[in-house]
C-alpha cells in the first residue's frame, strides 16, 4: 500500500501535466460547472421575486414555474417569443450582411492586385477592435430624431431632414451597427483560408476545362467551407448574444433582443425567468458549434494545409481600380473615419444638437464643474470619476491578460500533453464552455455565487476581484484555443531532451516551453486585452462606483443622457485600445488577427 | 551484471500491445541496435528505457538498481535517469544558442561555470563545431545540428547513450560519414549506446549485437554476422539484408547422399540434412543474391536455366534478376556484367550457405 503511494507521488511529480490537470478540473468546477448548475437549478426553483406572484410559493422549493411562464403563458410573446425572433432576424441579417461584405473584402485583398494593400488592411480590422456599440454612438448622432428621447442627430439638425423612427432606433440600425462590427470577423478568417489555397489548385482546374464558375464552386468554395462555417457560427452566435448595440439602439423603442430581455429581467431581480432565456441563448450557441464542427470537423484539415510556397497568382484589377479603390475610401470614411470624426466634434459642442461654431466649447475636457451643464459634472480631464474608471479598466486589461496568457499556456500544456485522453477532451471542452455563457447571466450567477465566502474564494461582492475574475474566466475559451494552438507548434521532443538532461519542469517551462510560445503567448494578451477593456454586459451587474469602469461608465452617462461625456469616455477607451493594438505589434510582430478563432 | 536489464516490458495502448513482454540485457560498453519495422515498437522501448514512456507492467533496472516497476512501487523520473537521449528530430533548442543548448542542463546539475565552460570547450572539440558556439540552431546545417545534439548528449558525461534514429534526416552521403563517427566516439567514451533503426545497414554496420524487433516481439538477438548469415526465422531473413533473400518453397528429395530442395520449377542442392526429420514436410531455403554463382547456360545440358529479367548495375556490384517459370532470384555480380536481359544462365549455390526454414513455424531449421 505504501509501495503504491510512493509510486503514484512519484510518478506525479514527474508529470505536471497530471497535476495541472487535477487543479484546472477543480478550478473549472468551480468557476463554470458550478454557476452553470446553480443557473439551471435557478429555473428550476421558485426565487424571491416570484414570492408576491405566486400564493404559498416557498423559496427554493422545485417548480416548473419559470419554464411555464416563459414558454407557455401570455407572458410568453413578450418574454421569449418577440426577444427571440428579434434576436434571430438580427443574427441572421447581420451574419449575412457581414458574410458577404467580409468575404468580398478578403478577395479583395487577397486575390487582386488593389494598391495599398497593407494599409486597408490595418484599417479596416479596426472595427473589429472597437466594440460595437461604439458604432451605435456614432449612429445615434447621426440619426437620432427629436421624437424619440434625447437630443437630434447631424441630419435631422444640419440638413433639417425628418429621420423616420425605424432609421433611428430598432431592427434596421441595429443590424447595420452589428454588421459594420462583425464583417471583420469574416474577412480575417476568409483572408486566412483564402491565402492558404494554392492557385495551381485552381488553375489546375481551368486545365481540366473547368468554367470560372465551376471553379469557383468546385474548387475554391469547398477549400474555403471551414472559414466559412467558423465565420458563420461566429458570427451568428455572437451577434445574437450580445448586448451593448441592441441596448443603446433597441431599448429606447422596446425592441427587445434576448440578452436584453435577460437584462431587463434580471436588473428587476427576476432571476428564474432571466435564467430560462439565457439557457436558451446557451442552446442556441452550443447547437451551432456543435453542428459546423459536426459537418467541418472532418474537412478541417484542409484549412492549415500547406502553409506557404504557393504561387499566388492575383487579379488584375486593371482599370477598375480606381473605382475599388474609391470605393474602399469611402467605405473607410462612412464607417471608421466620419464616426470618431463626429464623436470629436460632439464633445466640443456646448448644445448636443447645435453645430455652430459659436456653440464650441471646451467645457467637457477642461472645464470645472458647473451646475448649470450636464448636471455638474466636471470636464473629462479633471473628472475623478473617468480618472477611477480609467485606471480601473487599465488594471482590468493588464491584469487579466497576463493571467489569461499564462492560463491559457498552461491548459494549453496539460491538453497537448494528455492529448487522447479523457481528461483532455474535457479541460478542452469546459475551458471552452464560457463563450456560450450570456454575460449577463454569468455575472448574475456570480453575484449570487460569491456575495458570501465560497470554496476557496472569499465574499467577493462589490471588489475589484470579482470582476477581474469574471473577465478571466469569461476570457478563456480565447485564451485557452491560442494556448493550445501554440502547444501544438511546439514538438514534444524538444520537452523530453530537456527532462532527459535533469531539467526540472519549472525550469523547462520557463527557458524553454514559454520563449518558444512567445508569439502565442503575446498576441493571446492582445486579445484578453482587447476584450477586457470594451467588456459591457459581463461586468455591468458587478460594477460599484468604485470599480467602475470606462465601459459602465459610458453606460451610466448614456442613461443619463450626457452626450459629450459619453463620446468623450468612448474616445478614450478607443485610444487605449488602439495605443495598445499598436504596442504589442511593435513588440511582438504580432497581429490581433491570429488570435482570432473559435473552433 | 547487465547495464540495462528489461524483464518482461509491455506497454499496451488500449488492447493493443506495441511492446509485447520482452526481456532484454544490454551489456556494459556495448553497441545494441534495436532494429525494425515502423511500428515493430523499437522506439517505443527505448523511450521506456528514457523514462519519455512508461511501461503497462514489467521491470527495468540499470546495474541492479531498479528504474521502473510497477509491483516494487519504484517510478524514477527520466529527469533522474541519468542517461543520454539522441531524437531522431535532434531536439534542438531553436531559441537558444549553441553554447547554451549544451550548457542549460548542466546548469540544472549546479556544476560550476569553470567546469561548464571545460565541458562545453571539449565537447565542440569532440564534434569537430569549435567556433560555432554563438550561432543558432537554424543558422547551422542539418549535419552540423546533428552534432550539436551529439554534443549536448555527451556534455552529461553520462555512460548510457540512447538514439533513436538519429541518422535518419542527414542525406545519404553525410550518413555514411556519421555513421563512422558515431563509431568512433563510442569506442572512445567506452558508453554503452542502444540505438534504434529501421535501417538494416546501419544496424550492420554499427552494432555489436542487434536485437530484430516484429510487432512487439524479439525476433532476434544475435550478432550482425549471425543475423545476416543465418536468421532465426522468415522475418529477420526477410529484413536484413539488400536485395532481399531469395526465398525457394519446395520439398526434400533424397537422392543418394545427396539432398535437393525440389518444386515445379527448380532444383536445388542441399546441404547435409540426414539429421533432421523431413519427411515431407514443406520447407523453405533461403539463399543471399551473393551466395549465387551463374554462368552462360550450355546447350543441351540437363541443367537449368533461368531467363534474365532484368540487369541493375551499382557501380561496385550488378544485381541480376532472373526467372525460371515462377521462380524468381535476385543475384549479386560484383562490378559490372556483359549480362543482359533474355540470357540464359545457369546457376549454382553452396550447400553450406544456405538457410532452412519450417514453412509452418518459418523458423530456422538449419
Amino acid at each position: 500500500m505504501l509501495q503504491r503511494l510512493s509510486f503514484y507521488r512519484a510518478k506525479l511529480k514527474s508529470k505536471p501535466e497530471i497535476i495541472l490537470s487535477i487543479i484546472f478540473i477543480i478550478i473549472f468546477s468551480l468557476l463554470i460547472i458550478v454557476p452553470f448548475i446553480k443557473m439551471i437549478i435557478t429555473t428550476f426553483t421558485y426565487q424571491g421575486y416570484d414570492l408576491r406572484l405566486v400564493r404559498g410559493a416557498k423559496k427554493g422549493a422545485f417548480t416548473l414555474f419559470h419554464y411555464k411562464r416563459v414558454f407557455a403563458s401570455d407572458l410568453s410573446k413578450s418574454f421569449f417569443i418577440t426577444p427571440l425572433l428579434n434576436s434571430l432576424k438580427v443574427g441572421f441579417s447581420v451574419t449575412t450582411i457581414a458574410m458577404v461584405v467580409g468575404s468580398l473584402l478578403a478577395w479583395l485583398f487577397v486575390r487582386t492586385d488593389i494598391p495599398f494593400k497593407r494599409f486597408f488592411q490595418t484599417v479596416i480590422v479596426v472595427p473589429y477592435m472597437i466594440p460595437s456599440w461604439v458604432i451605435a454612438i456614432a449612429w445615434q448622432l447621426f440619426f437620432q430624431n427629436s421624437r424619440i428621447g434625447g437630443q437630434s442627430g447631424v441630419l435631422s439638425t444640419f440638413f433639417n431632414i425628418d429621420v423616420p423612427d425605424w432609421l433611428s432606433f430598432g431592427f434596421i440600425p441595429i443590424v447595420i451597427v452589428l454588421s459594420l462590427h462583425y464583417y471583420a470577423y469574416t474577412f480575417l478568417l476568409m483572408s486566412g483560408a483564402l491565402q492558404t489555397i494554392d492557385s495551381e489548385l485552381e488553375e489546375a482546374g481551368a486545365i481540366a476545362g473547368l468554367k470560372r464558375w465551376e471553379i469557383l464552386r468546385k474548387i475554391t468554395f469547398p477549400l474555403v467551407l471551414p472559414a466559412l462555417g467558423s465565420s458563420f457560427v461566429l458570427t451568428v452566435t455572437r451577434s445574437m448574444g450580445t448586448f451593448g448595440t441592441p441596448a443603446f439602439l433597441g431599448l429606447p423603442v422596446r425592441f427587445f433582443t434576448i440578452p436584453t430581455q435577460i437584462y431587463a429581467m434580471i436588473n428587476a431581480r427576476n432571476m428564474g425567468d432571466g435564467f430560462v432565456l439565457a439557457l436558451v441563448l446557451i442552446v442556441i450557441a452550443a447547437t451551432a458549434i456543435s453542428i459546423n464542427s459536426k459537418i467541418i470537423g472532418v474537412r478541417k484539415s484542409f484549412v492549415t494545409m500547406k502553409g506557404k510556397g504557393f504561387r499566388a497568382n492575383p487579379m488584375k484589377l486593371g482599370k477598375a481600380t480606381p473605382i475599388f479603390v474609391g470605393l474602399m475610401i469611402v467605405f473607410i470614411l462612412i464607417t471608421i473615419v466620419l464616426p470618431i470624426v463626429m464623436l470629436t466634434w460632439s464633445t466640443f459642442m456646448l448644445l448636443p444638437d447645435n453645430y455652430s461654431l459659436s456653440n464650441m466649447t471646451s467645457h467637457f475636457w477642461i472645464g470645472e464643474s458647473n451646475a448649470m451643464i450636464s448636471s455638474g459634472e466636471p470636464g473629462i480631464f479633471r473628472n475623478r470619476g473617468i480618472l477611477r474608471a480609467t485606471i480601473n479598466s487599465l488594471k482590468l486589461g493588464i491584469i487579466a491578460s497576463i493571467v489569461n496568457a499564462f492560463l491559457g499556456l498552461l491548459i494549453g500544456y496539460s491538453v497537448v500533453k494528455n492529448r487522447g485522453t479523457r481528461i483532455s477532451k474535457l479541460i478542452e471542452g469546459v475551458a471552452f464552455a464560457p463563450y456560450v455563457f450570456p454575460g449577463i447571466a454569468f455575472s448574475a450567477i456570480y453575484l449570487g455565487m460569491f456575495s458570501k465566502s465560497f470554496g476557496p474564494f472569499p465574499a467577493l461582492y462589490g471588489t475589484f476581484s470579482l470582476i477581474l475574475l469574471i473577465v478571466i474566466v469569461k476570457n478563456l475559451p480565447f485564451s485557452s484555443r491560442s494556448g493550445i494552438a501554440a502547444m501544438l507548434q511546439v514538438d514534444k521532443s524538444l520537452e523530453e531532451a530537456a527532462a532527459i538532461q535533469g531539467i526540472p519542469w519549472f525550469r523547462r517551462f520557463w527557458f524553454i516551453i514559454l520563449p518558444l510560445c512567445k508569439s502565442g503567448f503575446i498576441s493571446g494578451m492582445l486579445l484578453t486585452f482587447i476584450t477586457a477593456m470594451r467588456e459591457l454586459s459581463l461586468v455591468i451587474l458587478l460594477v460599484s462606483p468604485k470599480t467602475g469602469l470606462l465601459t459602465t461608465l459610458i453606460f451610466s452617462y448614456k442613461t443619463q443622457e450626457q452626450t459629450q461625456h459619453v463620446n468623450g469616455v468612448t474616445l478614450i477607451l478607443l485610444l487605449i485600445i488602439i495605443i495598445a493594438n499598436v504596442l504589442i505589434r511593435l513588440l511582438a510582430k504580432t497581429k490581433t488577427e491570429q488570435s482570432i478563432s473559435l473552433g | 551484471m547487465s547495464k540495462i536489464s528489461l524483464k518482461g516490458i509491455t506497454k499496451k495502448y488500449g488492447k493493443v500491445a506495441a511492446v509485447d513482454s520482452i526481456n532484454l540485457d544490454v551489456i556494459a560498453g556495448e553497441f545494441l541496435t534495436l532494429l525494425g519495422p515502423s511500428g515493430c515498437g523499437k522506439t517505443t522501448t527505448l523511450r521506456m528505457i528514457a523514462g519519455l514512456e512508461e511501461p503497462t507492467s514489467g521491470e527495468l533496472s540499470s546495474e541492479g538498481k531498479i528504474l521502473y516497476s510497477k509491483e516494487k512501487g519504484i517510478y524514477i523520473p527520466p529527469e533522474k535517469r541519468n542517461l543520454g537521449f539522441m531524437f531522431q528530430s535532434y531536439a534542438l533548442w531553436p531559441h537558444m544558442t549553441v553554447r547554451k543548448n549544451i550548457t542549460l542542463g548542466l546548469e540544472s546539475k549546479k556544476l560550476s561555470s569553470s567546469e561548464i565552460n571545460s565541458r562545453v570547450e571539449d565537447v565542440l572539440e569532440k564534434v569537430q563545431l569549435k567556433g560555432y558556439e554563438n550561432r543558432f540552431p537554424s543558422e547551422l546545417s542539418g549535419g552540423q545540428q546533428q552534432r550539436v545534439a551529439l554534443a549536448r548528449m555527451i556534455a552529461a558525461k553520462s555512460d548510457i547513450f540512447l538514439m533513436d534514429e538519429p541518422l535518419s534526416n542527414l542525406d545519404s552521403m553525410l550518413r555514411v560519414d556519421m555513421r563512422s563517427e558515431l563509431k568512433h566516439l563510442h569506442n572512445e567514451l567506452e558508453s554503452t549506446t542502444v540505438y534504434v533503426t529501421h535501417d538494416q545497414v546501419e544496424a550492420l554496420t554499427l552494432s555489436d549485437r542487434i536485437v530484430v524487433m516484429n510487432q512487439g516481439k524479439i525476433a532476434q538477438i544475435a550478432s550482425p554476422e549471425v543475423i545476416y548469415k543465418k536468421p532465426a526465422n522468415l522475418f529477420v531473413a526477410k529484413f536484413v539484408g539488400s536485395p532481399a533473400i531469395n526465398l525457394i518453397t519446395g520439398k526434400i528429395e533424397r537422392d543418394g547422399n545427396l539432398y535437393y530442395l525440389v518444386n515445379d520449377d527448380v532444383r536445388i542442392e542441399l546441404p547435409d540434412v540426414s539429421k533432421l526429420n523431413m519427411n515431407n514436410k514443406t520447407l523453405i531455403a533461403g539463399i543471399r543474391a551473393e551466395d549465387i554463382t551463374v554462368a552462360n547456360a550450355v546447350e543441351g545440358s540437363n541443367s537449368q536455366v533461368f531467363n534474365v529479367y532484368s540487369v541493375l548495375p551499382g557501380g561496385s556490384e550488378t544485381i541480376v534478376t532472373i526467372r525460371r517459370g515462377k521462380a524468381e532470384l535476385a543475384v549479386k555480380l560484383s562490378g559490372f556484367t556483359n549480362i543482359k536481359v533474355n540470357d540464359k544462365l545457369d546457376i549454382s549455390v553452396i550447400p553450406d550457405k544456405i538457410s532452412l526454414f519450417d514453412a509452418d513455424s518459418e523458423e530456422l531449421i538449419y
